[in-house]
């Protein structure tokens, strides 16, 4: 599998991506939330967001992108008792460094990419765990979890590119549109 | 010299980084802060608007559950009536007994001058969701500030304690459980009343703290809540130890591991005990 790490010169594009991530984050927030215990095991959960995060970061650049991802982090602390913040500040750390990384090696191929999430999970779980004060849950949980989202990475990739082509089709913004010229 | 952008996409991009910098400041303060007030309206907007969703998406596992566990609970009624009958004889001579007590309490309460317990209305809610976090024990419960729920009050279930309100929009609120690890109560140990605090020790367990080695608890003992948080009346069942260790050599206090009454990774309906006081233990 590979990502098209495309660069997005079409601001309209950008703001379709960005209305794109924030309404697959919040599905994935209440279906994760709602249905919460099935996705759940221990400390760990089946989780998108991480991935969607990344997911995103491959195919969007600075510096717009970083507002999206801070919408999203303040999206999900609603659902959560986390103290304020903490979810904006572990996904823009995790958009950041996904940016940075990708300006200096590609990550083209589908192993480097569930590497690189498993990697940039552990900054992500870790900000979450010593932010409300579970940082003992970090080892074996926290890894286990970046684990769990670095495997998964194919399918939720597969899911969101879908969702995306579905929702980014052209005569799905403008259909009406022309037939009301009409 | 003047520090100059000439690029104007370079200029946006470094406004935009000023930006996320302040933001990132903002949400540090806010860390120790809390959330400022002029925020909350939103918030409970969104909250509402979320637990909608949450509750339609939520609906369909618990009308299914129900379903299967009346199934189950179809077989075996013949018997399981049987010992029922035999449970109501016996709880009948109880209620008798309980009831002489009861009388004579009151009786007792009038001429020592002791305050009567402070009444509360109870109201029923469903669980609708879970927190984001999985080490995080808080639900979401379908009823809020409407039906009269504040922040701090008491959420039981059939069995016992659950939790205390920790956040109410107008709809929903927000259930802290006692397995969560910024949960507390004071609790008493109902054989020998020995005084401890039940903590949350994540999914779905808890631990009594701070009981002396010289205190004598066994595995089975009851604990119920002591009153003196000043939010838990006195009386309430929060479960049964359920391991004891003496801990190491310098530690003061014993390990004492409780088991909830009610499974709390597996709540679904609860009851709020809505008073306008804080529920006070009365000293005499």
């Amino acid at each position: 599998m590979r990502i098209k790490q495309s660069t997005i010169n079409n601001p309209m594009n950008a703001y379709k991506k960005a209305l794109v991530v924030i309404f697959l984050g919040y599905v994935l927030l209440l279906i994760e939330t709602a249905r919460g215990f099935p996705f759940q095991l221990g400390q760990i959960r089946l989780d998108g967001l991480v991935p969607l995060v990344a997911w995103y970061g491959f195919q969007h650049s600075l510096p717009g992108g970083i507002l999206t991802v801070l919408g999203l982090g303040i999206l999900s602390e609603q659902m959560s008792a986390m103290p304020a913040g903490l979810y904006a500040l572990a996904y823009t750390g995790e958009y950041l460094m996904i940016r940075y990384i990708l300006s200096h090696i590609v990550c083209a191929a589908a192993w480097q990419q569930m590497m690189l999430v498993s990697f940039l999970s552990i900054e992500v779980v870790a900000v979450l765990l010593i932010g409300s004060g579970a940082a003992e849950l970090l080892w074996p949980w926290g890894f286990v979890q970046a684990f769990l989202n670095g495997v998964l990475v194919p399918f939720w990739f597969f899911i969101f590119d879908k969702v995306n082509s579905v929702i980014s089709r052209e005569d799905m913004w403008c259909g009406v549109k022309e037939h009301s010229e009409v | 010299m003047p520090f100059r952008i000439g690029n104007p996409k370079k200029r946006v991009t470094v406004f935009l980084v000023l930006a996320v910098v302040v933001f990132l400041i903002f949400v540090v303060v806010g860390l120790r802060l809390g959330p400022p007030a002029a925020v909350s309206p939103v918030k409970y907007f969104f909250v509402d608007l979320t637990g909608y969703f949450q509750k339609g998406l939520s609906g369909p596992s618990r009308w299914g559950g129900k379903l299967w566990r009346s199934y189950l609970a179809l077989q075996d009624v013949e018997l399981e009536n049987k010992v029922l009958r035999q449970e109501v004889i016996q709880l009948q001579k109880e209620i008798g007994r309980y009831r002489e007590a009861l009388i004579a309490n009151a009786r007792f309460k009038r001429l020592l001058g002791i305050k009567e317990d402070v009444g509360a209305t109870v109201i029923t809610a469903n669980v609708v969701g879970v927190d984001l976090a999985p080490w995080l024990a808080t639900i979401t419960v379908d009823q809020g500030r409407k039906d009269g729920i504040k922040p701090g009050m008491v959420v039981m279930s059939g069995a016992g304690v659950v939790g205390q309100t920790m956040e109410t929009s107008l709809h929903f609120s927000k259930i802290l459980l006692l397995s969560d690890y910024n949960s507390a109560v004071a609790t008493l140990i109902q054989r020998n009343r020995a005084r401890g605090i039940i903590k949350g020790a994540g999914e779905g367990r808890c631990y009594l703290a701070y009981v002396e080695k010289v205190v004598d608890v066994e595995v089975g003992d009851r604990i119920i809540t002591s009153g003196t948080d000043q939010i838990f009346p006195k009386g309430l069942l929060i479960g049964k130890v359920s391991s004891v260790t003496e801990g190491s050599i310098p530690d003061l206090f014993q390990e004492i591991t409780v088991t909830p009454a009610v499974d709390l990774k597996r709540v679904e309906e609860v009851v709020v005990l809505v008073t306008n006081q804080p529920f006070v233990e009365s000293h005499h």
